[in-house]
């Protein structure tokens, strides 16, 4: 139970939201409505809530279809839509490692990415990808909202950096990306149905470079170019190199940081064997 | 007239069609008009002094009635067998979740948002993480007023100590037998305190009456202890008591024993006329409530050469949390049990429940033999090593047979299970004997098979009662009320079958009441202990053979006949040597009717009863005595794959095979059992809680807590013995809990025997079989 009383607002544009959030204090978009419902339940929001606006009307927060030489995927669209339309394998692949049938039905993209836990591993693909998201961000005083479409890596460090009240609309991912030959890992605690321990994604690209990405290792997913290119480069000889990069890992009641080390030297050498 | 028997079917469960359709009402479903909601704030700290609540901003929120602390019932203490538990903490808390305050409110919603108003200043004291370091010289008391707390005889709690009870078991001579072994071994083993994680969370709904009685309404599988509970602890005299139990989502042990019945009673009493209703959230049924206990243990095993066991010493150490509940009574039944099923002549045991600061703990299905099992299990292991023997060998050669002495010194009596063919069954299933117990895969993998055996015994009162009242309805049907709470197993269609079979009828002309009400219902101990279908059976069976009396003496009237003669079946009352005279049941039930309007009889209301025959308490310096009812023997076994890059663990197969006298429904047997090696699987590879350094709990949620899931499920083979308990209705003896009880044991035999280290902690999850098997070998 939530034991507050909250304002629902349901707009059927993205302007029409991001004027809803001008209008209430404390507002935030919901999609799935999965986090904010289990936190407002324990008590422990990030801030009071008191007014949710559902985007899940708005046509191009929804939308799935291929427009030039990208396809585009709507950030309220939920994690069981995405997988069902096969556009991306790795994709879906990490999509479907994200808690179970049922919670997928409501999960969505745009909240996996968005969201306060730090797993986002919905991003893995995208970054990999090296996707582009499109905004809508409230005016300064009385302008007109403002979008923009930036590459996601520019934006994407730890977590999406997003100005107050900027809406996540979309994403858009090259038509070539679901081309390459490309490796998911994920390991859990106990039970497959878990915040992963560790989760690896991975790509072999047009040239033949290995693009590398990974969650749960650390509190906020990672990617970076020194990594790639010491993967690509060196192969497995890079792992010492590579964990120094990725610093210290997290060490929490699920698992020692000395075991995700350990899965994540396995995990990166099964990816490179996969993938080589 | 030969009818087949209903015994060894399997109908459709009465309550499936309101469970798969979300029609059965539970007890959260009967909120009446005018109820007042309660909210309970839980402490976040595992042991500390509350130095100040100050409860004045939430009392003042809009829509909250009152705000109560511990200090509002300043002298009540509750318990089922140790009185050690306040309702609200009062001076200090003793374990995270600990409820500290209450808020009662029109509505849930303003009654939880009433909690984050309330401020409470707390000093925190060093907490106790676990039993040993609870029984170390130095350790803080945490009852230093246990002297006073009232309880049973049974229980000898240690004042001065962290001890709630210790139950001593002296059989023979052990020193002896260690002085003349050919091998002894020792091992630690432990685990840490869980949740039962039943699907429906606790709740409770309390009415005081104007006229001064206390009206209940409880998810609990003991409504007669509750009312007893409650007139201990309220001083109220149990007639002004009723206490009702709708079916309940699940128990586990974990609706037997203290719950939030005092509580809301307490808050009723302060609301006269108004129902006060309080609900767990799952966070709060996890901490709030109690959950199951962890056991540190230390066995060590005297045998010869040839594996026959001499002696064992035996010290088990419950981890009890704050409060006993029906701790004390699981390291008694542990005791009791504290050999598994081998025959070993010399014994010496001490079984403690100690208090440490973790959340309290109660019943748990296996009632301490899950607990002792996983403890005797590994030391069996350790002594197949030491002797180079077969682990099954080893166990074939001592298991317990009629006519040995079980630790209480009590003789295993003619109604002993088929252990040795149960042992057998399970290695026929495991291919044990024709193919490796440790393969390595191709793809590197390793399967490993590991077998263990199990005994338990219900651990109960020695009064342990059940009554039964079968009466009938115009078209000659039957209906049976008992005490016995639906809690998922399917006891209420077990009893249908036994009484459809004795009144030798259709099972659609009997149906169980599926509702227990105090005032309403014949008196039961507590659905528990697996014991619904043989002593609520055996009351059944009783009242069964007291109404067909009274039909036979109806119907001989108008049959003019001597009652002897006369047979019922088939919904008929007739002269056995001549069936065609007869009446249907319908006219006889309810009085028989002459054409004239004149009438005889009167409604027929069967009587049953049964109480346990001589049961004894244990002697408390040695252990003698026969607590026991009846044996339930089996055997388990596993097959697992571990990944040794990772220690990814996946269990293939289990198999089961017990000796339970009779199987009266198949489907449900097998569900049980199926259910509960399940749970085993659960309690030795994924549940336990984690704390952090200062005993808080890390993972009292279901998002951190892992129970096992449809999916994860190995390939389950369950098999029967039927060697009669001739006391049992038709044979039959307890078979609910017993599937878990040697699932840990055969499980840690398996990864051990994978690894090649000997496992000594659950739960095993992927991490701890990595790091164990990094470990020097030994």
């Amino acid at each position: 139970m939530i034991a507050a009383d909250i304002v629902y607002l349901r707009p059927e544009t993205a302007e029409e939201a991001v004027a809803a959030w001008t209008r209430h204090d404390g507002a935030r978009y919901l999609a799935g409505g999965t986090e904010i419902t289990t936190a407002a339940r324990r008590g422990a929001a990030a801030h009071d809530l008191r007014a949710v606006i559902d985007i899940k009307r708005i046509p191009e927060a929804s939308i799935h279809e291929i427009c030039g030489d990208c396809f585009r995927l709507g950030a309220a669209l939920n994690l069981s839509d995405i997988i069902d339309g096969e556009a991306f394998p790795l994709l879906n692949a990490v999509l479907r490692g994200i808690a179970d049938h049922t919670v997928r039905n409501r999960l969505s993209l745009g909240g996996n990415l968005a969201g306060l836990l730090p797993y986002r591993e919905a991003v893995l693909p995208l970054l990999l990808a090296d996707a582009s998201v499109l905004t809508l961000a409230p005016g300064k005083g009385e302008a007109p909202p403002v979008r923009s479409e930036r590459r996601l890596r520019d934006v994407f460090d730890k977590r999406l950096l997003l100005a107050p009240g900027e809406l996540v609309l979309s994403f858009c991912i090259p038509l070539d990306a679901p081309e390459w030959p490309w490796s998911h890992r994920r390991k859990t605690r106990t039970s497959a149905v878990d915040y992963p321990l560790v989760t690896t994604a991975a790509v072999r690209d047009a040239d033949h470079r290995i693009r590398f990405a990974l969650a749960g290792a650390h509190p906020f997913p990672f990617r970076s170019d020194a990594v790639d290119a010491a993967l690509s480069e060196q192969g497995p000889d890079a792992l010492p190199a590579v964990l120094e990069t990725l610093g210290p890992l997290r060490d929490d009641s699920r698992a020692s940081a000395d075991y995700r080390a350990h899965l994540l030297r396995t995990m990166i050498r099964a990816a490179l064997e996969e993938l080589a | 007239m030969t009818r087949p028997s209903h015994l060894g079917t399997s109908p459709v469960r009465t309550d499936a069609p309101a469970k798969v359709t979300g029609t059965l009402r539970y007890t959260d479903d009967l909120v009446r008009p005018g109820t007042l909601h309660a909210a309970i704030l839980a402490s976040p700290h595992a042991h500390a002094q509350i130095q100040s609540i100050h409860t004045a901003a939430a009392a003042a929120a809009p829509g909250v009635r009152a705000v109560f602390t511990g200090a509002d019932w300043p002298g009540i203490l509750i318990g089922l067998y140790l009185g050690d538990k306040p309702p609200l903490a009062r001076g200090n808390v003793r374990h995270h979740g600990e409820p500290v305050a209450v808020v009662v409110a029109d509505d849930e919603a303003a009654a939880r948002h009433a909690l984050p108003l309330l401020h409470v200043a707390y000093a925190p004291l060093p907490a106790l993480g676990s039993p040993r370091e609870a029984l170390a010289p130095g350790a803080p008391v945490l009852h230093p007023g246990m002297n006073a707390y009232a309880r049973i005889p049974d229980i000898l709690p240690e004042p001065g100590t962290n001890i709630a009870n210790r139950t001593r078991i002296r059989k023979g001579d052990t020193e002896q037998a260690f002085a003349g072994a050919d091998a002894v071994v020792e091992g630690e083993f432990s685990f840490p305190p869980g949740d039962h994680v039943a699907l429906e969370p606790r709740v409770v709904i309390a009415e005081y009456g104007p006229d001064g009685r206390l009206e209940i309404d409880s998810s609990t599988q003991s409504p007669f202890e509750v009312r007893n509970l409650l007139a201990r602890a309220l001083g109220l005299p149990e007639r002004r008591i009723t206490v009702r139990a709708a079916p309940i989502g699940g128990g586990f042990g974990g609706k037997a024993g203290i719950m939030n019945e005092p509580l809301a009673a307490l808050l009723a009493m302060r609301f006269p006329g108004r129902p006060v209703r309080l609900a767990n959230t799952r966070e709060a049924d996890m901490l709030s409530s109690p959950g199951r206990p962890g056991l540190q243990a230390r066995v060590r095993l005297a045998a010869r050469a040839d594996g026959t066991l001499l002696g064992a010493e035996i010290e088990f150490l419950f981890d009890s949390g704050g409060y006993a509940d029906y701790a004390v009574n699981v390291s008694r039944a542990a005791a009791i049990s504290c050999t598994g099923p081998y025959n070993i002549p010399n014994v010496h045991a001490d079984s403690l429940c100690v208090y440490t600061n973790h959340p309290f703990a109660t019943a748990f299905r296996g009632f301490g033999h899950i607990e002792l099992s996983y403890a005797t299990e590994r030391a069996m292991d350790l002594l197949a090593d030491r002797l180079r023997m077969d682990p099954a060998d080893l166990r074939a050669k001592n298991l317990i047979r009629q006519g040995d002495l079980t630790p209480t010194g009590a003789p295993m009596d003619d109604n002993t299970g088929d252990l040795p063919a149960c042992l057998a069954k399970v290695r026929e299933r495991l291919r044990w004997d024709s193919a490796p117990h440790r393969r390595v895969m191709p793809d590197g993998t390793i399967r490993a098979k590991g077998i263990s055996c199990f005994w338990k015994a219900p651990a109960i009162p020695t009064f342990t009662d059940a009554g039964a009242v079968l009466f009938f309805a115009e078209d000659g049907s039957a209906t049976l009320s008992t005490g016995v709470i639906e809690i998922g197993q399917g006891a209420h269609d077990g009893l249908r079958m036994l009484i459809a079979e004795a009144l030798k009828t259709d099972l659609d002309r009997v149906r169980v009441t599926r509702r227990v009400d105090t005032d309403l219902s014949p008196h039961d101990w507590a659905t528990a202990a697996s014991r619904s279908l043989f002593m609520a059976g055996r009351a059944a069976l009783d009242a069964v053979a007291d109404a067909l009396d009274q039909i036979k003496q109806t119907a001989a009237v108008p049959l003019a006949c001597a009652p002897e003669n006369l047979d019922v079946a088939g919904g008929r009352v007739f002269l056995r040597d001549e069936p065609s005279r007869f009446l249907p049941l319908e006219k006889v039930v309810l009085g028989y009717v002459y054409p004239n309007g004149n009438s005889i009889g009167g409604p027929v209301i069967g009587r049953g009863r049964y109480i346990t025959p001589d049961l004894s308490s244990i002697d408390p310096e040695t252990g003698a005595g026969k607590p026991w009812l009846e044996w339930t023997l089996g055997a388990e076994g596993v097959e697992v794959e571990i990944n040794p890059a990772d220690g990814a663990i996946r269990v293939l197969t289990a198999a089961c095979t017990m000796d339970v006298g009779k199987v009266v429904h198949p489907a449900l047997a097998r569900g049980q059992v199926v259910g509960a090696m399940g749970m085993g699987i659960g309690y030795a590879l994924t549940e336990g809680f984690v704390f952090d350094a200062r005993q808080t709990v890390r993972n009292g949620s279901l998002r951190d807590y892992k129970i096992q899931r449809y999916g994860e499920d190995p390939d389950y083979i369950v098999d029967f013995v039927e060697t009669p308990q001739a006391d049992g209705p038709f044979g039959l003896r307890g078979l609910g809990e017993q599937g878990i009880v040697g699932m840990p044991g055969c499980l840690a035999q398996a990864v051990s025997l994978a690894i090649g280290r000997p496992v000594t902690e659950l739960p095993m999850t992927p991490e701890c079989i990595w790091r164990k098997s990094r470990e020097a070998a030994p």
